[in-house]
């Protein structure tokens, strides 16, 4: 009875997805590690029949021990390649927010305790390719795995597996490992088609907004009648339409990105096109501010502010 | 920049008196290093490996096989050095078959050992012409190892043994190199990783070596050259036809004796008896002593104890002492003699007279075989009956006229007397003494007769001569005689308490029937003057002796005398107990242990449970067993972090001891206690102040560690939370 309970218990699917996410760091005990023959090593094991029965029909003794030699040592590459997975401590570091369509690279953190140094651990994502290293005694090595991005928003992160053949490749010791650990995904920008128009530039309150030509104040999209001198050839070369170069005093427009001046799009294509207004208001070194119905973000203007804006756009439900 | 280049050229040409060949091999010491530095070093380290297991082949394979091989193999050497390309897909092809056919003309077959021995060679350096993935490389470094299992087909010295060991350490060095991200060709990491692999594996070798069940029969028929090339006495002899006696100093058979050690002169070793003389060459009679060479298991069979062969009767062997005990063990010679002393009082387990008392095995002698013996010294061979009387007086015609006038005025002079026999073996035995014979082992050749032409012409010769000479002389008197050889003598060492029997050791001599007595033994170069012997280490070879060692040489000579037997002796337990183990060894050795009447069961028992015991040690030596600090407060302190990593808590190494605690203890928040207190005592033993001399805060923190129990602490929290729950429900 217990027998059967036990089956039932038993699950298959639990050596190659780990069950629950877990925190980082994650020590690899030998509950987590597992490890059976590679195709190399079920050739290897045949090959050794093959001189098992040389050795017997010939009477051989050296045969025999040079049979149980190599026997001898696939059972103890077994151990080395399974402690070459063994207390390892797996950690991540904070992921680097991506757009959705590009691919992430997550920060991993191997930390060696001991037991010498481990060689060729590989770590994949299922469906990537693999990233190997070394990780030295006593030391630890950061690696970064690639990961394709789903769709926008906040993701926790799947589950990767570490793997090793090292040393003789008989063997393939591995163990899932899923963090609980999150990363965010921007949504993908629309195409690009310059900042919205002067409607929406609302005046700053204070300061003298002078066409002067004593500062550089910004850039703004072309108008009929600029002056040729004033157009910002950096962003024409860069394909970011026509701008302007505004001089005057201290007094500039500020930006308004705004949800409700995209009427005629969809949800979706709305946060498109927010976001590629962000990057590019961004890039033009305005001041610009964010609309949306559950958040605004004043004007403002740096990575900090651009990346609350992009969090917003991608969080929007 | 090119200034200082330019310099150094004009210097080489004003001043000759630099060393350019100095210049030009460290040049070449570059070059060759930036080769290798290029080259893929698990690569490297194959080729070494493949290189070491075909080397041994050369003494064993076709020469133009071997050249192939080596061809290949330096073409691979070539293509990773970036000297050459590999050769295309339709080439590749030609060249296998081409092995074939070339294997195939070679031996006029594909199959057998030699043959597929040959072909798995060439087939493995092939393989590296096509090797690119990792797949590939391991197929190669299999191969490898296999081609190592076929070399001990031919030879399993210890010496062929320990090359081939640091042939596995070499092949293996190059499998850990092809699974490292990268590797320079010289990084002794790998080396010494392979060595310490194959060091662990050693005991499992061991116990599986000693435990695995031997089988007393081969599973199925061996190829017929499966040990050919073994060499021991011929089964002829033909006076006068070899210029030279060989000096082979190859060890024939080791003796053991149980019983004290027979005078030298009673070591004679009976091998093969001939009783038939064609004027040239002395043969087996075909009607009584042929040797049955049908060698498969049949023979048992047809061959009842009665019939062809004799069995030991009592009546044709009495002896008149008690028989001296002794065990031999004899290097396979592809031949059925087995060799025993004058004359065997028992026969060996696999043994078996036939009507001349040769001692013959079932089965030709493949692999070394260890048999107890007795033998009477003093004896009587036959002493009432002789048949087949007409055999030992057959003489070949128009041979030896003027040896049967001699024989014929022997005869007349004694005739009629008493004892005529023994006085006739007595007169010729005088007549080699007296006139002008002499020993050598380098005699003229001897054309047409070789009787008379020794007797009267030549009159230099060994053994072999004189043992024909005199049988065919007694057989002119109308005695019955034959040729016995075998062995006589042997070397005593004094280190292993055992004789050494070599080829050089080789003997013929004489067998005499006389009434009443019974064949006779009658070594007529014994009688030979000592200054007839034309160098006195000879003296040795028909002086009936033992070479006692260490008499007449000097300090050097002796001290290498003495290596040369501890050599032996060691190869003497080498073959007794590594390449002689086998089934009967085995089934002795499981009743020392006590565990033979478990049968095949005691043997799986042991052999698991030893298995699981060698493996669950390595395991603990690899897996668990922790470097420890001789510090007292690091010891601690690690033995801290210990307890933590076994509820899951590890620190790690970027991390200093105060991090570390805050993570446990937001993690764990029921462990802050006890952990604040002993990373606080431990923080301040480290970094504060702290008298060396004061090992109170050591022992404090000892005894924080010692009842420091986090497993429990959890299970008692939850248990306790548990509670509280309850009591508020």
């Amino acid at each position: 009875m217990r027998f059967t309970k036990s089956i039932d218990k038993f699950n298959l699917a639990r050596f190659f997805k780990a069950q629950t996410a877990e925190k980082a760091p994650l020590l690899l005990t030998q509950r987590r590690v597992y490890i059976l023959p590679t195709g190399a090593g079920v050739f290897f094991g045949g090959l050794l029949l093959v001189m098992l029965m040389g050795a017997i029909n010939y009477n051989n003794s050296l045969g025999f021990m040079l049979t149980f030699l190599l026997a001898g040592l696939n059972v103890i590459s077994i151990l080395y390649t399974y402690r070459n997975l063994l207390h390892l401590q797996v950690s991540t570091r904070t992921i680097a927010p991506v757009f959705a369509g590009e691919r992430l690279l997550v920060p991993v953190l191997l930390d060696n305790g001991g037991h010498g140094a481990r060689f060729s651990v590989q770590l994949y994502f299922q469906g990537e390719s693999p990233v190997a290293c070394d990780v030295p005694a006593n030391s630890w090595t950061q690696v970064e795995l690639p990961l394709a991005s789903k769709r926008r928003g906040l993701h926790v992160l799947e589950q990767f597996t570490l793997c090793s053949t090292f040393p003789l490749g008989l063997f393939r010791t591995w163990s899932p490992v899923r963090f609980d650990t999150t990363y965010l995904v921007y949504a993908k920008p629309a195409k690009q088609s310059g900042l919205p128009q002067e409607a929406l530039y609302q005046p700053k309150q204070t300061g003298d907004k002078g066409r002067g030509s004593d500062d550089f104040a910004g850039l703004r999209g072309y108008h009929q009648g600029d002056s040729l001198r004033h157009i910002h050839w950096k962003t024409l070369a860069k394909d970011q339409g026509l701008h302007t170069k505004q001089f005057g005093g201290d007094r500039s427009d500020e930006l308004w990105l705004d949800w409700r001046s995209l009427e005629h799009l969809d949800k979706e294509a709305r946060i498109a096109q927010l976001t590629r207004w962000v990057i590019d208001a961004e890039q033009t070194g305005i001041c610009y501010g964010l609309w949306t119905p559950q958040t605004q973000h004043a004007p403002a203007h740096g990575d900090a502010h651009k990346h609350n804006c992009l969090r917003t756009l991608a969080l929007i439900d | 920049m090119n200034t200082p280049a330019h310099n150094s050229r004009y210097d080489v040409r004003t001043s000759p008196l630099k060393t350019p060949p100095r210049k030009l091999r460290e040049q070449w010491q570059d070059r060759l290093h930036h080769k290798l530095d290029s080259a893929p070093a698990a690569n490297l380290w194959l080729f070494a490996g493949l290189a070491m297991v075909v080397l041994p082949h050369f003494a064993y394979q076709k020469f133009a096989i071997m050249v192939c091989c080596s061809v290949l193999l330096l073409w691979r050497l070539l293509y990773d050095l970036k000297t050459t390309a590999l050769p295309p897909r339709w080439l590749r092809i030609v060249l296998a078959f081409a092995a074939f056919a070339g294997v195939g003309t070679l031996h006029h077959t594909i199959f057998g050992r030699d043959a597929g021995v040959s072909l798995l060679l060439i087939m493995l350096c092939l393989k590296l012409l096509e090797m690119k993935k990792q797949r590939d490389f391991i197929v190669a470094v299999s191969l490898g190892y296999f081609v190592v299992i076929t070399g001990f087909l031919y030879s399993q010295t210890m010496l062929i043994a320990v090359y081939m060991f640091g042939t596995i350490i070499v092949l293996t060095t190059a499998l850990i190199a092809s699974n490292r991200l990268a590797s320079a060709w010289n990084d002794m990491a790998n080396v010494r990783l392979a060595g310490s692999m194959l060091v662990l594996a050693i005991p499992m070798a061991a116990l599986l070596f000693v435990l695995f069940p031997r089988l007393p029969t081969p599973l199925w028929g061996l190829p017929d050259d499966a040990f050919a090339g073994k060499t021991g006495l011929s089964d002829q002899m033909s006076p006068g036809q070899i210029s030279r006696l060989s000096d082979d100093d190859a060890v024939a058979f080791r003796v053991q004796f149980n019983s004290p050690l027979p005078r030298p002169s009673q070591l004679y070793w009976r091998g093969p008896v001939f009783s038939h003389f064609d004027g040239k060459t002395w043969r087996h009679d075909t009607t009584i002593e042929i040797p049955d060479t049908i060698d498969n298991t049949t023979a048992d069979t047809k061959h009842s104890d009665s019939g062809a062969y004799g069995t030991l009767n009592k009546q044709d062997i009495v002896g008149r002492d008690t028989p001296v005990a002794y065990s031999v063990t004899l290097e396979p010679h592809n031949q059925r003699w087995l060799f025993a002393l004058e004359m065997p009082a028992v026969l060996p387990a696999n043994g078996k007279f036939n009507d001349a008392f040769e001692l013959l095995s079932r089965q030709p002698v493949k692999k070394l075989v260890h048999y107890e013996m007795r033998s009477y010294l003093d004896y009587d061979l036959q002493p009432q009956r002789l048949s087949n009387r007409h055999v030992y007086l057959q003489l070949p015609s128009n041979i030896g006229i003027k040896a049967q006038e001699l024989i014929l005025q022997l005869i007349t002079s004694i005739a009629n007397q008493q004892d005529r026999d023994e006085k006739i073996v007595a007169a010729i035995l005088n007549y080699f003494r007296q006139q002008p014979f002499f020993y050598t082992k380098q005699p003229p050749l001897l054309r047409d007769d070789p009787i008379d032409e020794f007797l009267f012409e030549t009159r230099q010769g060994f053994c072999e001569h004189y043992a024909s000479a005199f049988t065919f002389l007694m057989r002119a008197a109308g005695i019955p005689a034959r040729v016995v050889t075998g062995y006589q003598g042997g070397e005593f060492n004094t280190l292993g308490d055992y004789l050494i029997v070599r080829q050089s050791d080789a003997h013929a001599w004489s067998e005499v029937w006389i009434a009443g007595k019974g064949w006779t033994r009658v070594d007529p170069t014994a009688v030979i003057p000592p200054e007839h012997v034309q160098y006195q280490e000879h003296l040795q070879r028909f002086r009936p002796s033992v070479a006692t060692t260490t008499v007449d040489l000097t300090w050097l000579a002796s001290t290498w005398h003495n290596i040369k037997l501890s050599w032996d002796n060691v190869n003497h337990f080498w073959n007794m107990w590594v390449i002689g183990y086998n089934n009967k060894k085995q089934n002795s050795f499981m009743s020392w242990l006590g565990l033979e009447q478990f049968g095949w069961q005691g043997l799986a028992i042991a052999l698991f449970s030893g298995l699981s015991i060698l493996v669950m040690l390595v395991a603990f030596h690899l897996l668990y067993r922790h470097r420890q600090s001789s510090d007292p407060v690091q010891k601690a302190y690690q033995r801290f972090c210990r307890k933590l990593e076994s509820i899951g808590v590890r620190k790690s190494h970027s991390e200093g001891a105060a991090h570390f605690a805050q993570r446990v203890i937001r993690q764990q928040p029921e462990l802050s206690t006890p952990v604040a207190t002993i990373t606080r005592l431990y923080n301040a033993i480290r970094y504060s102040d702290h008298d060396a001399t004061d090992k109170h805060a050591e022992n404090e923190l000892r005894e924080a560690v010692k009842g420091f129990h986090p497993q429990r602490l959890l299970t008692g929290y939850q248990s306790g939370k548990n509670n509280s729950n309850n009591s508020f429900k």
